[in-house]
């Protein structure tokens, strides 16, 4: 049984670290600069998380108007099902703070682990972005987790997919 | 401020007229993307999007209206009950911005609403939140890319049409230090290699700050002056193809 990991805020200092993880968890990595960017914005909430003070995720959330955007979330490839990213979200919900809040997400459809891991946060789907993922082309899930997916509802979601011509 | 009245589903359940707010509608259309936002004073602003998916025919003309209807009755709200229509008027694609004009200018003549235009690249700058420059970058197709500037509500740089190769350029005939910009769009995406080398950076393919925000379109509308109705037109700063090859054809 592994160790809950600790949970503090990411830092600048801890970018290298970011990195090397980044590179080796995902075939497109973002770039420093992108990191750097979300790192200064205030309205984000970045968050890394450690075991014996080594480095085993990371997840960066930022709110663009009243929607929280989980943008990135990474475990290192060999501490994978060890509760890291279930640590990570908890922190981040606990840390938005807000009953009210919706946050929203994109996962690869084939990354059935994540989808479970994000549906156990009572995250739902609610939409598809077809050949989303540049790599493969593989196509994205767009999940959300509202006061309504909490519910068992999609009400409240912003953009639950295309309206047909033909419900008008 | 709560997001209540978007969030709170009992809220949803049976929506409340909101006579005490101002209702802006706001919608783009210059990109694939159909979005759509309503901002009502003292609530969250909402936002309904259509993004084809790549090699899809955008749906502005199918989208545009059932995604208006849409937000108006979660907030239980009408036409009749828009204040002002904010109309992303480009650059674009020509289709999409006509069709989005067309419809502001129609909406407008039904209900009385007053009209604002909204540049949709300043759009993109505002919806991007960075302190800094932001270069509004947008895919023009047929090789080059709309661009413009802004840091804050101050333009930089006017919306133009050039060649990707020469964003860069736009960037380094500022005195803001490259390392400073911000470019967003699906033209900074689509010429990343052009702007990254030159410092300029350029967040991730999938973050929000890419697309246009129909929230940002209600709230530059809400702040402007209104735009008369004859006068709302797109911005195309390009020629369409057909009246350049008459100009050329006429010269």
């Amino acid at each position: 049984m592994s160790t809950t990991p600790d949970i503090s805020r990411l830092t600048y200092a801890d970018l290298p670290q970011v990195i090397a993880i980044e590179r080796r968890a995902f075939p497109t990595p973002w770039s420093l600069a992108m990191f750097v960017l979300e790192l200064s914005k205030p309205s984000g909430v970045c968050l890394s998380a450690r075991r014996d003070g080594r480095m085993v995720g990371y997840v960066v959330c930022s709110r663009y108007d009243t929607v929280w955007h989980i943008m990135n979330v990474a475990v290192d490839p060999d501490e994978r099902r060890t509760g890291v990213a279930t640590a990570l979200l908890d922190a981040l919900l606990d840390r938005v703070g807000d009953r009210h809040a919706r946050f929203t997400l994109e996962v690869r459809q084939s990354n059935r682990a994540a989808i479970a891991l994000y549906e156990g946060f009572g995250f739902r789907t609610a939409g598809l972005r077809r050949r989303y993922y540049q790599d493969n082309g593989e196509d994205a899930l767009i999940m959300w987790r509202t006061p309504a997916t909490l519910n068992g509802s999609l009400e409240d979601i912003p953009a639950a997919g295309p309206v047909t011509p033909s419900r008008s | 401020m709560s997001p209540h009245r978007a969030s709170a589903p009992d809220d949803l359940a049976r929506p409340a007229p909101q006579s005490a707010g101002r209702a802006v509608l706001g919608f783009d259309t210059a990109t694939p993307d159909t979005v759509v936002g309503l901002q009502v004073d003292g609530a969250a602003p909402l936002e309904l999007r259509h993004a084809p998916a790549p090699g899809e025919r955008p749906g502005h003309a199918s989208q545009l209206l059932p995604l208006a209807r849409a937000l108006l009755d979660r907030a239980g709200l009408t036409f009749a009950d828009v204040a002002r229509i904010g109309v992303g008027v480009g650059p674009g694609t020509f289709t999409g911005l006509r069709i989005g004009v067309a419809t502001a200018r129609a909406l407008a003549q039904g209900s009385g609403a007053e009209l604002a235009a909204v540049s949709t690249l300043r759009a993109l700058a505002e919806g991007a939140g960075h302190d800094g420059p932001v270069l509004a970058v947008l895919d023009a197709r047929r090789g080059e890319a709309f661009a413009a500037a802004y840091r804050g509500g101050e333009e930089l740089i006017a919306p133009v049409a050039v060649r990707p190769g020469a964003l860069r350029g736009l960037v380094a005939g500022r005195p803001e230090p490259a390392e400073t910009w911000l470019a967003v769009g699906n033209g900074a995406l689509a010429f990343r290699d052009q702007l990254e080398p030159a410092a300029v950076t350029v967040p991730a393919d999938g973050n929000p700050c890419h697309r246009v925000s129909a929230v940002a379109i209600c709230r530059l509308a809400a702040r402007g002056a209104p735009t008369a109705r004859d006068m709302l037109v797109p911005e195309y700063v390009r020629l369409p193809d057909a009246e350049e090859a008459r100009r050329r054809r006429a010269s």
